[in-house]
């Protein structure tokens, strides 16, 4: 069930009305919300509903035993979150990684002269599984660090884990934000209802009416990759960089309306990335919640920046490789991990930058900096994007041969995404993500008419997926 | 801007990246606003109802809307009619018969996406309204038989009322209470599902999008040469992939449709003719389109068989790239002739 379909906006129709009425009986109000999710799960394969179940079922006995277990018995401790850790990876190595891993073994006995008959199998990936692992896996994880009290609701718990507006792409939610949220009343207010239905609207526009316009000369560049090059890989490169950021903060914004219309606050996953300064400014302002995530259960646990240089490198760029994994299997996100990595580690050693002193620098001297910045972000779309190696390697070789073809589609995209650039800067220059919400009432009409109006008119009206599904 | 009262949840990690700042906002102002936008929606749909009934934009609905017209304001008794898809709305001219035999007649000849299926709801509503012709015509090109015609699709945007559709159209018997949803949804929300349409109006009145050609008081839409690119631009070229599309068989909706009209042709006692639409010779030339066509001729044949009333004509009418604007559209001077063609062997049979 897409979020830009009919039956999505008719089952939440329905789901609210109920909501509403039982808004203040916490129990019941969360049955219907752990039912509604799974039949909204369920709509995509219904048979992977086992499988979140069993997510569910063992995180949530983790945590009850983790509860009981004394804070100073630490091999314990360590046993009961082993246990959790080792069935969640273990779910995603299966249904994610095995073929990788599989094809990627064979081929290296290959490389040694070697003949493999391992099988790779047939095996469906379900959606939203590298989400809700990992919401999971922060929860026993906390609960083991003693920063969460483990929850002693089933329902609740289930319904954390099963939440429909960000079970299938994000954004990743912390057990710490999101259950002490359902285990309370809700609240909510006008201001709060105000900006929910702006994060909807923009949202929808963001998907429809940009991301999957600007798709198609993304995947026109990309697909044909041989016969472009100059100034047609570097359009193909800005239209897959637009494409998805408002496809992916699109679903985060519907993900966030949705639950703010409802009293839950969802935490922010975009802050205007590609104003980035720095690439740890990027990774602050992308996918946040997979970033804190990975800097809290795995920078940190590696040692973050506590120990040697090199080890903080490493940690980095480690990191930023296993984050790249998650996206895909497949070796060109891990080469966009590693990218991200060693650029992180690069500007680390080299920048001397200060994104907290901005005051000192000067205008020419920033610009350059985003330019900078926005080169490297482009580039590493490039292997994001990218199918295979070789690929890769022709588009970067081809990327710099002198050919201004392809300057309409250059002009087509700009427009195209023209309303996200003017909304991207009045954000910025506010420093505020609902500026929208401060104009003057009567041209917050207008511009939600217009904005309509251009959806549904100019809208690709495809139903197509949004492109974090995958992963 | 308004100086707001605003308060956020947040505590940026530096003062670059921006947060969310909530401004207060009484709820009878939000409720107004939001009725507003919906109210204001409601009325962009309702005007859009009301423009789109009046001129559906769409080359093929406006050519519907016409031919049903052509029906209505009907004041004498013919003796033939012609039905069909677009390669006879422009290829065949009942001026010619009735200049040369005396025989008057109507096109009401439509679009290949209506399929056969149009055609039977053409010839019911004039058989509803006037005396029955002595000959009916039915005019396809070549891929129309092995067209879908979807009839939520069909029905929702045929730029006839929906009352007319649903109470006398064989179709609506086999429509389920969530098609008529659909075609429902389809004939009250244009501003999504006939979003193309409205496009184009806008485009249309700054002279980009063009209007169609205009029809005759008979029907035939004459294209002129002048202004259009005649279809010189490697029709052989294209030849081959036509060709992978082709299927020589008629779908079901298709079928359904013929079989109705041989039964309106005993039921009414009058002659029906299946004859194919023009051609370009080049694409008749080759090897596997004549194996197609030959398939075609076979079922053709068997309507044939089927009732004295029905009759095929096998013949093929071939056209050169100059006489043309597509594989099978001619342009008005050739339309003459085919209609000359059609004319003797179907009249002048003796």
């Amino acid at each position: 069930m897409l979020f830009n379909s009919q039956q999505f906006m008719i089952f939440f129709i329905i789901v609210y009305l109920l909501f509403l009425l039982l808004k203040n009986h916490i129990n019941t109000r969360n049955i219907l919300l752990l039912i509604s999710s799974y039949i909204f799960y369920g709509s995509w394969d219904w048979r992977f509903l086992f499988l979140i179940f069993l997510s569910t079922l063992v995180d949530y006995w983790i945590g009850i035993q983790l509860g009981k277990t004394d804070v100073s018995d630490l091999p314990k401790r360590k046993r009961l979150l082993a246990i959790s850790v080792i069935f969640n990876l273990g779910m995603l190595g299966i249904f994610k990684y095995f073929n990788f891993f599989v094809a990627s073994f064979s081929g290296l006995l290959a490389a040694f002269g070697f003949r493999s008959d391992i099988a790779i199998l047939n095996i469906i990936l379900p959606v939203g599984i590298s989400f809700y692992t990992f919401q999971t896996l922060s929860y026993s994880i906390d609960v083991y660090r003693n920063q969460l009290k483990p929850s002693y609701n089933f329902i609740t718990f289930a319904t954390f884990v099963a939440f429909f507006p960000q079970l299938v792409a994000g954004p990743i939610e912390r057990a710490s934000n999101l259950l002490p949220q359902l285990s309370e009343k809700v609240r909510i207010t006008p201001e709060k209802v105000h900006s929910a239905l702006f994060l909807i609207l923009w949202g929808y526009f963001k998907k429809v009416a940009i991301a999957d316009h600007v798709a198609i000369y993304a995947n026109t560049i990309f697909n044909d990759y041989e016969i472009y090059s100059g100034l047609s890989v570097f359009v193909g490169l800005l239209a897959f960089a637009i494409q998805i950021y408002c496809d992916f903060s699109a679903y985060s914004d519907i993900a966030r309306g949705v639950a703010r219309l409802m009293g839950f606050e969802l935490m922010v996953n975009f802050r205007l990335p590609y104003f980035a300064l720095s690439p740890s400014d990027f990774w602050n302002r992308w996918h946040i919640s997979l970033s804190t995530w990975l800097r809290d259960y795995l920078y940190i646990p590696l040692g973050g920046n506590r120990q040697s240089v090199a080890k903080t490198y490493r940690n980095l760029i480690l990191t930023m490789i296993l984050g790249g994994l998650w996206h895909g299997a497949a070796w060109n996100f891990v080469l966009w991990g590693s990218f991200h990595g060693i650029v992180l580690a690069l500007f680390r050693r080299f920048d001397k930058f200060d994104i907290h002193q901005l005051e000192q620098y000067s205008r020419l001297y920033l610009f350059f900096r985003w330019c900078m910045m926005l080169g490297i972000i482009l580039y590493s779309w490039l292997l994001f994007r990218a199918e295979s190696l070789d690929q890769i390697y022709q588009m970067t070789m081809q990327l710099f041969i002198p050919n201004v073809a392809n300057i309409t589609s250059l002009i087509e995209i700009l427009i195209y995404a023209s309303p996200l650039i003017v909304m991207q800067i009045a954000q910025a220059k506010s420093k505020d993500l609902l500026i929208f919400t401060k104009l003057n009432i009567h041209l917050q009409v207008l511009f939600s008419i217009v904005l309509l109006i251009w959806l549904i008119v100019y809208g690709q009206h495809g139903h197509s997926e949004f492109i974090y599904f995958q992963f | 801007m308004e100086n707001p009262e605003t308060y956020t949840e947040e505590v940026p990690l530096y003062p670059v990246l921006p947060v969310e700042k909530f401004k207060l906002i009484k709820p009878s102002k939000l409720l107004f606003s939001v009725l507003l936008v919906f109210s204001f929606m409601i009325l962009i749909n309702v005007l859009a109802i009301v423009y789109l009934a009046n001129d559906p934009i769409n080359r093929a609905q406006v050519v519907v809307k016409k031919k049903w017209e052509l029906i209505h304001e009907l004041d004498a008794p013919l003796n033939y009619l012609v039905v069909g898809d677009s390669s006879a709305n422009q290829g065949f001219n009942p001026q010619i018969v009735d200049d040369t035999i005396g025989l008057r007649g109507l096109n009401l000849a439509t679009n290949g996406n209506f399929g056969f299926v149009d055609d039977v709801w053409l010839l019911e509503t004039y058989l509803a309204l006037h005396p029955v012709p002595q000959t009916v015509i039915v005019i396809h090109t070549y891929d129309t038989p092995q067209r879908e015609v979807p009839a939520i699709d069909l029905i929702g945007t045929y730029a006839i009322p929906l009352s007319d559709l649903l109470n006398y159209t064989y179709m609506a018997d086999q429509l389920s209470f969530f098609d008529v949803i659909e075609i429902y949804k389809i004939r009250i929300l244009p501003i999504y599902y006939r979003r193309s349409s409205l496009m184009n109006a806008l485009t249309q009145s700054f002279g980009i999008f063009e209007k169609p050609y205009p029809l005759n008081e008979d029907g035939f839409m004459s294209v002129t040469p002048k202004g259009i690119n005649t279809f010189n631009s490697e029709p052989d070229r294209k030849a081959p992939l036509h060709l992978q599309l082709l299927k020589a068989q008629f779908s079901q909706d298709n079928l359904n449709a013929v079989n109705r009209m041989i039964d309106l042709a005993e039921t009414y006692d009058f002659d029906l003719y299946f004859v194919n639409g023009p051609s370009y010779m080049g694409l008749e030339a080759d090897e596997k389109f004549q194996v197609f066509r030959q398939n075609l001729h076979k079922i053709y044949r068997r309507f044939d068989e089927q009732s004295p009333n029905v009759y095929y004509i096998p013949a093929v009418f071939l056209f050169p790239a100059e006489a043309m604007v597509s594989m099978d559209h001619l342009i008005a001077d050739a339309a003459d002739d085919y209609t000359r063609q059609v004319m003797t062997l179907i009249w002048d049979k003796d």
